[in-house]
């Protein structure tokens, strides 16, 4: 394989987490099995609103950006994630993707292990940033900072009432005060970090917003937002490895075809502003962003949405993805559902080894509790 | 609640709706009080919300059913002259300028009748000629200005031009005295009525300021059983609308508003109660009104149009009952050239307008 | 000092029960007596309710919030700040913590402000009549799609959480009694409401479509029978597992932080022994829910846990308004205002899930650590605020306060407050650097005022005020 032009940057990922549990059958549609149409009177996606990606599978006309990307060989979809006897449950899902601990209850969030791996001495505090108002298990490793982002990335910083000499000598008490010390409890250490953390992370980031500028003109949604804020760190030449935002609530157990479509619209369509501005900056290239939900829905429909499920769809999107299926749709026949769902046939597990063997150069190991196949969807 | 009133002699005839929810252009957001200019002209304060900051004033031509038009919006929210913060009172005089009360800024503004902002004036305080939440707004026949000064439970009187001139009322519940007073409007002889909003009462002065007569007292229904409650607060829509939810007549909650009409018969938004009651002039209770929108406005109609999700979910509703009810009425107006009673049924966004019919005669009652 | 143990005592109380108190009202508290004030909370019908009018006079847009934010924050704003009646409106934010209802799908602040209202009303109640309540309550069958729960096509959501979130815990069920359940709640749902265009939302109301109704045999927990939804809250409530999952949700919400929610059924709780104590009451009281937090409140593990709880984003934005005082008028910027808690990761009446919000340590990351201490350290400042001038009014009454004075006078006034002893140093070095301050002169009072405002700054910045 030749090599292709790299920026000689570190690689970067981004996840866009979709929080709620996505569905997996009409998200990549299995357009030409009788049994789809047959599970989904209510909220099947008509014949003529499915983009065809190939023979077997298409995509609601309400995910058109990725086609481009797809046509483009540089989104890979994998098929089938999960693993074996998951729970239904939100919470419970998604703290088993964030922590890769399906049985124990986990307190190490994957991410939070990559940023360790990094940066073990913290010396860049922005190294993972968070955009949105709470900390995602994912990234939670105590000691490690994340920059987390709640509002607009122009006003991210301590105490910004105080200006001036004065601001310095109060920052300097408050670092004071906010050093670890013994015997106060994990909670408190805890803080003690965050506070720390979160100084020096305000001193750096500040300059992305006030270095950006663009062309490309974001969707005035939550999401895209978000992302934009990504793309403005990203282009700061921060050193951010680790980039993490969601979008919810896929849980559409009612109306579910507009709510649906209203989800991934907004989600598509900030992805193509995001892109674009990365490549009109030749920032694109050391970048994958991954897309993933905690479980897909039942097979049936229930009149108006469907239910929790199991097995779902993942993407991969980028200039160094090798587009294409990765695994294979779950039999959708009623002798191989589990519970009346698709059996996950690719630990979710898998994914992540990938992006981090091949993609991040690391010990998939260590990371995700155990060695798992790597679908080959980067080059 | 039949469509027409018949009462000791007055006859009330349901006319149309006017409006819909709307931040700016055709339609209210939360309307505080309202004044007639000429011609059928209408003004009204719009309080709008801290989500689309819709607060302003429009100005809106009234007719027949269907014959409004939205004419302007001026006095928008912002900082600076001719914008508003929390509008409130209105009041138009005989040139036609427009006054309007802003009850965080304490300031009483000036525009002329196509909005443009002529002047204004206003200080925060006690004091003589000061302000503190000044409410409802009303022109006197030499073109003085009374204004509901709420916060200082008093009225107080100005030239056109902003100068002190007197003042009268205080805190308490005695005669003369204000619990934070909401709305005022004069007689054919400059009598002031004044909204006694805290003590739940309606009380008239001379035009000097002297106390002449006070009605109505606290009361309120608690949720009959089995009603429907349109919101936590009422209206109750219940088997019978006409007593089950509503309290004896001359109680009142939290009055805001009152109009008279040319024969002195009196009418009080008796907000909390989600009614108009019209009192006579010696303040008895003859009457109350409670909202028959049974059709909806033009501006309504037109959004229902476009949206036909909303017009098959209007099909299945079991009873429509509860919108045809005052929400929180705020504001009256009578409009001696129509005879009409204007009501803001400010939750709703909408005015309904009553029609007091003079020729009426009794119906055969073997039809 | 015995009567300032009092007092912290009764700030403690406060903080938990209620969203804290200042000075003048923990010393009338405190010569009352503990228990009476316990008695006192426990009877919200003794104090006035919240003037709703005034809001509505101001905010008129609160009552029909809409589907976006703030004015139903604005509503449950005004409420929180101004209620005579902590306990009860504790109480509605601790039920609305475990039966979390959220705007994103309801998309009707009215009806989630109803369910508030709900709350309120009878949230001290018996725990067996709310539940039955809430299983009626049409804002929730919407959330939880029970209208699609039919007799020819089960829609397992209700029933699931029911069981899972809302009485017994993960565990303590299998699937099929999951399925059971949502067979038994089939037929009960809302009745088509007038819709929003064009005069303005209205309200649902609940209906019970007998025909729609599954009411064949069911088995459910071990129990056999033709069992509707009142049936299954019946079973449930007189689960060994239901009291103990209620009691360790009232333990984790009112004396200290227990890990979260998903991990209950494998770690145990730190306290068994309150719970049990607390399990025990809820039982013997037939489920009503004053007696278990009499004995919570009265309790020796409660009083023995100052600090032991993380304040929620609510909490810390409620306590601080209500503290430095001023916003009792619903004035212009209420809207941002109401908005704090959900920018420090709390967004009331818009939980993120109905599994409701990690709570303890996890309230706390880079982002909402920064909200918190930046909110609480404007008001805080704000000498122009009567709360504010109340605590330096106290400073004053010694005429001069040496730096010991000022750190500790502070840390008393606002809380009192714990802080450890190296937090100590540094605010004791801080002050050294002032000196001594006096108001003995106009300049030197302006500047006395302005080094205790600057302390009280410092204090709310810490660590340790993260903790209630």
């Amino acid at each position: 394989m030749p090599e292709a032009q790299t920026t000689q940057k570190d690689p970067v990922i981004v996840v866009l987490q979709l929080t709620g549990g996505n569905d997996y059958l009409n998200t990549v549609i299995p357009y030409n099995n009788p049994l789809y149409r047959d599970n989904r009177k209510a909220v099947g996606i008509p014949d003529n609103q499915i983009m065809h990606l190939d023979k077997d599978y298409g995509i609601p006309h309400y995910m058109a950006p990725l086609k481009q990307f797809w046509d483009d060989k540089k989104l890979a979809i994998l098929h089938g994630v999960g693993w074996k006897e998951s729970p239904r449950s939100h919470f419970r899902a998604m703290d088993i993707w964030h922590t890769c601990e399906p049985i124990k209850v986990g307190t190490e969030g994957w991410l939070g292990r990559v940023a360790r791996e990094f940066d073990p001495k913290k010396e860049n505090v922005v190294t993972t940033v968070s955009f949105g108002p709470s900390l995602p298990r994912s990234l939670a490793v105590p000691g490690v900072p994340v920059a987390c982002v709640g509002g607009p990335l122009e006003k991210y910083g301590f105490l910004p009432t105080i200006q001036g000499e004065q601001r310095k000598q109060v920052l300097e008490r408050f670092a004071a005060m906010y050093k670890p010390a013994i015997g106060t409890g994990a909670v408190m250490d805890y803080m003690a970090d965050t506070g720390i953390d979160s100084l020096k992370g305000e001193d750096i980031l500040k300059v992305a917003p006030q270095k950006y500028s663009s062309t490309v003109q974001y969707p005035n949604t939550p999401i895209a937002r978000k992302l934009k804020g990504i793309a403005q760190t990203h282009l700061a030449d921060l050193g951010s490895r680790i980039f993490y935002c969601d979008h919810s609530t896929f849980d559409t157990h009612a109306g579910q075809n507009p709510g649906h479509q209203n989800l991934w619209t907004a989600v598509t369509e900030g992805v193509d502003a995001f892109m674009k501005d990365l490549r009109e900056h030749n920032h694109a290239d050391n970048v994958i962003l991954l897309m993933f939900s905690e479980f897909g829905r039942r097979v049936r429909d229930n009149g108006s949405g469907t239910d929790h499920g199991a097995g779902g769809v993942a993407f991969v999107l980028g200039e160094k993805v090798k587009g294409g299926h990765y695994g294979e749709m779950p039999s959708l026949k009623p002798e191989h559902l589990v519970q009346g769902d698709l059996d996950p046939n690719m630990d979710f597990r898998s994914v992540y080894s990938t992006i981090l063997d091949k993609w991040l150069k690391l010990n998939p190991a260590p990371i995700v509790n155990g060695t798992f196949e790597q679908p080959a969807f980067l080059h | 609640m039949p469509l027409t009133t018949v009462h000791e002699g007055r006859v009330y005839d349901w006319s149309h709706a006017v409006g819909r929810n709307a931040a700016r252009g055709p339609g209210f957001n939360y309307v505080q009080t309202m004044c007639l200019g000429k011609n059928g002209v209408l003004y009204a304060t719009n309080r709008g919300n801290e989500n689309n900051f819709g607060m302003h004033v429009n100005k809106v031509q009234l007719g027949g059913p269907g014959e409004e038009e939205h004419i302007a919006d001026f006095c928008e929210y912002g900082e600076g002259d001719g914008k508003c913060t929390w509008p409130f009172g209105i009041a138009v005089d005989n040139n036609d300028h427009v006054y309007v009360s802003d009850d965080w800024t304490n300031t009483i503004s000036v525009f002329d009748s196509s909005g443009k902002f002529l002047r204004k004036w206003g200080k925060t305080g006690s004091g003589d000629g000061e302000l503190m939440r000044p409410a409802g707004l009303a022109v006197e026949k030499n073109g003085n200005i009374i204004v509901v000064d709420s916060g200082n439970n008093r009225l107080q009187v100005f030239t056109p031009d902003g100068k002190f001139v007197g003042k009268c009322g205080g805190p308490g519940s005695g005669d003369g005295q204000f619990n934070q007073p909401w709305g005022i409007t004069l007689d054919k002889d400059g009598n002031i009525y004044v909204a006694d909003w805290k003590n739940h009462r309606v009380q008239k002065l001379s035009p000097e300021g002297k106390f002449l007569m006070k009605f109505g007292q606290y009361g309120k229904v608690e949720e009959p059983e089995g009603a429907y409650a349109v919101t936590m607060f009422g209206p109750y829509v219940a088997a019978q609308s006409e007593t089950a939810g509503y309290p004896k007549p001359g109680t009142l909650n939290h009055p805001t508003d009152i109009a008279v009409d040319p024969d002195g018969d009196i009418y009080v938004t008796d907000w909390g109660n989600h009614r108009v009651c019209v009192f006579d002039s010696e303040g008895r209770p003859i009457c109350n009104l409670i909202g028959d929108a049974q059709v909806l406005s033009k501006w309504g109609q037109q959004t229902v149009d476009a949206n036909p999700d909303m017009a098959k979910a209007r099909r299945r509703v079991k009873s429509l009952e509860p919108q045809y009810r005052f929400c929180f009425p705020t504001a009256v107006e009578f409009d001696p050239a129509t005879d009409s009673v204007i009501v803001a049924d400010s939750q709703r966004n909408r005015l309904q307008i009553y029609k007091k019919v003079r020729d009426y005669s009794d119906f055969q009652a073997n039809l | 000092m015995a009567h300032q143990d009092d007092i912290a005592l009764m700030a403690h109380l406060m903080r938990r029960a209620g969203f804290g108190a200042g000075r003048d009202e923990l010393e009338a508290r405190v010569a009352k007596g503990y228990e009476a004030t316990v008695e006192e909370l426990l009877h919200p019908e003794t104090q006035p309710p919240v003037d709703a009018y005034t809001l509505l006079r101001y905010q008129p847009a609160s009552l029909l919030p809409g589907g976006q934010p703030p004015m139903g924050n604005v509503n449950w704003m005004y409420y929180l700040v101004n209620t005579k009646r902590p306990l009860e409106e504790k109480m509605a934010l601790f039920w609305h913590h475990v039966f979390a209802t959220g705007n994103s799908k309801v998309d009707n602040y009215d009806q989630l402000l109803e369910q508030i209202q709900l709350f309120r009303e009878k949230g001290m109640g018996n725990y067996r009549d709310l539940l039955l309540t809430v299983a009626k309550n049409p804002t929730m069958i919407f959330w939880l799609d029970n209208q699609q729960n039919h007799g020819t096509a089960v829609n397992e959501n209700w029933g699931r959480e029911l069981l899972e979130l809302f009485s017994l815990g993960a565990g303590n069920y299998t699937e099929k009694d999951v399925r059971e359940c949502s067979r038994a709640f089939t037929g009960w749902t809302f009745e088509t409401k007038i819709p929003r265009a064009p005069y303005g939302r209205f309200p649902w109301k609940f209906e019970y479509r007998p025909e729609d109704h599954d009411d064949g045999e069911k088995e459910f927990l071990g129990h056999k029978g033709r069992f509707n939804g009142e049936d299954i809250i019946d079973i449930v409530v007189h689960q060994p597992a239901c009291g103990k999952f209620i009691c360790r949700h009232l333990y984790n919400f009112f004396v200290a932080d227990e890990p979260q929610v998903p991990a209950w059924p494998i770690e145990a709780p730190q306290d068994q022994k309150a719970i049990d104590t607390l399990v025990g009451a809820f039982r013997d009281a037939k489920f009503d829910m004053k007696p278990v937090l009499r004995v919570l409140f009265n309790s020796d593990f409660f009083k023995n846990a100052r600090f032991k709880h993380m304040k929620s984003p609510a909490e810390v934005v409620v306590s601080t308004l209500r503290l430095v005082g001023g916003h009792e008028l619903p004035k212009p910027g209420i809207g941002e205002l109401s908005m704090q808690p959900t920018y420090m990761g709390q967004d009331l009446l818009n939980p993120p899930s109905v599994e409701g919000w990690h709570t303890g340590k996890e309230w706390i990351n880079s982002g909402s650590l920064m909200a918190r201490v930046n909110f609480v350290a404007e008001k805080i400042g704000d000498t122009s605020l009567p709360g504010v001038q109340a605590i330096i009014n106290r400073l004053k009454e010694r005429g001069s306060l040496s730096p010991e004075q000022l750190v500790d006078g502070c840390l008393d006034q606002i809380g009192p407050v714990e802080v450890g002893a190296d937090t100590k140093q540094e605010l004791l070095s801080q002050a050294k650097e002032w000196g001594q301050i006096a108001w003995d002169s106009a300049s030197n009072a302006k500047i006395a005022d302005q080094h205790a405002a600057e302390m009280l700054q410092l204090i709310v910045a810490t660590r340790e005020y993260q903790f209630g």
